[in-house]
């Protein structure tokens, strides 16, 4: 009797961002995004979305002939923007949600690029075991990152796929710090709310590079998605999104605390073997 | 004019929605307490001395808030916080003080009083000046200024209204129950007020008005709510069980405070964590001094005589929120339902197992198993 009393609490309780959670979240979500989003699921965009994945594109230094993998791909949008306006790319598609894989194969064999994309649904945290280890250019979550329980454990499993010299890059919302002690609690309440709505665990930013600085990448930036005010789209999607289907939706304007913040990080798995080396590295005397 | 809408701009300057379902209800169900205590017949006079209150608690509360609107309009523009005195001109200001004079002291034509009651009254509205004039200004120190609103709110009203009982009734006030419950009572606005301050700290902090929050910090103010939440606990419940040695009938009530504090536990999803003092879980005990106190001693009250219902009808319609009607319309669907629906199907289920008929074995409802020879 009192287990349906409960039920409610329960799963409150136990909706944590478990690969799990975040692939059921995306199976029973995916059409409601696309219908918001369209096929590119990112908050943090220009008003033409196809603008800012050239950007990202560029930022994550991607090059004809690289190996790629999209990490937490959704339904391939970005993943076939790049295929499409790079060459020769390769890029392996990784999501944990069947129901964003299969819409990623269906568009993927509509645009032609079957020898290009291979998605598969998988958890990203695996990636050392799911694809063969030094041989990826780049590893790239657009906006995915956040949803991994074990940010160390995911870091470490893309060290692994990448070629020495090869890039991880980031774009991603990160917990807002404040001098307030006040302000910081509503921030990291109104960041709790986000990550219970998403099944997400919004990065903090300085343990994230202090995870990175700590598996030996070498940082090459860290900064704020460099886009002119006037293209920038406002967020105003993501809160359509809110609205619309009641996901963590913001009942009043009056006294919000913006939580997060946005940054891009490229980072790189270095090709020197010694520390020595990594010192020369840094006074630009490779 | 439209008496509808006059009534709701004056609502709406007077801040009414911040005290008509919060502490003037509490206030009213301790003069309900009263009635009670001091075994008031329900006859004309009695109505006239309830009706009164009522007036002059609206009075008292109007007031507070008019002396704190008029003197923060400076304040308040620079934290950009919506100032309603300043959406009115000079003379809309005079004639609105002048009608909440009128409902604060007109009362007192009719309502008992001697020098005691006089010094109450006197005491309120010197807090009121002390916390807002501007060359005083105590709302600006930290701590004091907690402990006045929480004596202008709270504590004053509650003493003054029961020495106002107590003339009437020509009985003595002294009595040990009205220790614990003017302690639970501090402890109640106390409460209130940082959960105000910590409401407003962002625009405080914007003004440059230090509170007790600021000073403490989240995690010590975390801690004080709690400690305030726990003592008005113990001292209500204390005082509940000093008038029930009188008064049995008040246990139930003991009863159903702790039945409320139980279920709002569950409801409000209460833990003691960081964001302890920022969510609905500080409030866990409001709901039954506001809304469940005063309804309960209306339900004594009708028991004892029936014409009560007309108060407690006026009480409903007056004091109690709209939302309160819905939510719990809301619980007896989803919760009580449940469980009542539970409770009479395992009460067939074992009844219909002593017959040696085992209804779940034969997957049948009642219904099923006495059609079952007619199919």
């Amino acid at each position: 009797m009192f287990e349906n009393i409960f039920k409610r609490k329960i799963n409150n309780e136990e909706k944590k961002s478990t690969p799990t959670n975040v692939g059921e979240f995306y199976n029973t979500q995916t059409d409601n995004f696309l219908k918001v989003y369209g096929e590119i699921i990112q908050a943090f965009r220009t008003n033409n979305v196809e603008d800012y994945l050239n950007y990202t594109a560029s930022n994550a230094r991607i090059a004809p002939g690289m190996k790629l993998i999209d990490a937490g791909c959704g339904v391939c949008g970005p993943a076939i923007h790049f295929a499409k306006s790079v060459s020769n790319l390769h890029i392996e598609a990784c999501t944990i949600s069947s129901v964003q894989a299969q819409m990623s194969k269906d568009r993927i064999q509509a645009n032609g690029l079957n020898d290009r994309i291979h998605v598969r649904e998988a958890d990203y945290h695996r990636l050392n075991e799911l694809y063969p280890n030094t041989e990826f250019d780049r590893v790239y979550f657009l906006e995915s990152f956040g949803h991994s329980d074990n940010k160390a454990k995911l870091i470490d499993a893309v060290w692994d796929v990448l070629k020495p010299g090869g890039m991880l890059y980031i774009k991603d919302l990160f917990r807002r710090e404040s001098d307030n002690a006040w302000e910081q609690l509503k921030i990291d309440q109104i960041c709790e709310q986000i990550n219970k709505a998403y099944c997400y665990h919004i990065a903090d930013l300085t343990e994230i590079i202090s995870i990175l600085r700590r598996k030996g990448y070498i940082l090459h930036f860290i900064k704020v998605p460099e886009i002119e005010r006037s293209v920038f789209e406002n967020l105003t999607i993501s809160n359509d999104f809110q609205n619309l289907f009641n996901i963590g939706k913001i009942d009043s304007w009056d006294e919000y605390v913006f939580p997060i913040d946005f940054y891009e990080i490229l980072a790189e798995k270095p090709v020197q073997h010694s520390m020595e080396d990594v010192h020369l590295y840094f006074m630009n005397k490779k | 004019m439209d008496v509808k809408l006059a009534i709701r701009k004056l609502s709406n300057i007077t801040r009414a929605g911040d005290w008509r379902f919060s502490f003037v209800p509490f206030i009213m169900g301790c003069v309900y307490l009263w009635f009670y205590w001091f075994q008031l017949p329900f006859t004309g006079s009695t109505l006239l001395l309830l009706t009164f209150s009522l007036i002059t608690t609206f009075g008292f509360a109007a007031l507070g808030y008019f002396i704190n609107e008029f003197f923060d309009q400076e304040l308040d523009a620079k934290a950009g916080k919506i100032n309603r005195m300043s959406l009115l001109n000079p003379a809309q200001r005079l004639g609105l003080l002048v009608c909440i004079l009128f409902a604060t002291f007109l009362p007192w034509v009719y309502l008992p009083f001697n020098e005691v009651s006089l010094l109450l009254i006197c005491l309120e509205i010197a807090l009121f000046l002390v916390y807002s004039l501007p060359f005083i200004r105590l709302k600006e120190k930290p701590f004091l200024s907690s402990f006045i609103d929480a004596s202008y709110a709270y504590v004053v009203p509650l003493v003054l209204s029961f020495y106002t009982y107590s003339l009437y009734a020509g009985k003595s006030p002294f009595s040990l129950f009205f220790d614990f419950f003017i302690s639970a009572v501090f402890f109640i606005g106390f409460r209130n007020i940082t959960i105000h301050h910590i409401n407003d700290v962002f625009k405080d902090i914007k003004a440059g008005v230090v509170t007790l929050p600021q000073i403490l910090g989240p995690a010590k103010t975390n801690v004080l709510i709690y400690t305030l939440i726990v003592l008005e606990i113990i001292a209500f419940s204390l005082s509940c069980v000093c008038i029930s040695i009188e008064f049995p009938y008040v246990f139930v009530w003991c009863f159903l405070y702790f039945v409320l504090l139980i279920y709002s536990i569950y409801n409000l999803n209460f833990r003691f964590d960081r964001y302890f003092c920022v969510n609905p879980a500080r409030h866990l005990t409001d709901k039954a001094y506001q809304i469940w106190f005063p309804i309960f001693l209306l339900v004594l009250l009708v028991t004892e005589d029936w014409r009560w219902v007309f108060v407690f009808i006026v009480h409903f319609f007056v004091l109690v929120p709209f939302s309160f009607f819905k939510n719990t319309y809301i619980v007896l669907r989803l919760k009580v339902r449940p469980i009542l629906s539970v409770t009479i199907n395992y009460s067939i289920y074992y009844t219909m197992k002593l017959f040696g008929v085992d209804l779940k074995k034969e997957n049948k409802s009642l219904l099923e198993f006495f059609m079952r020879g007619k199919k």
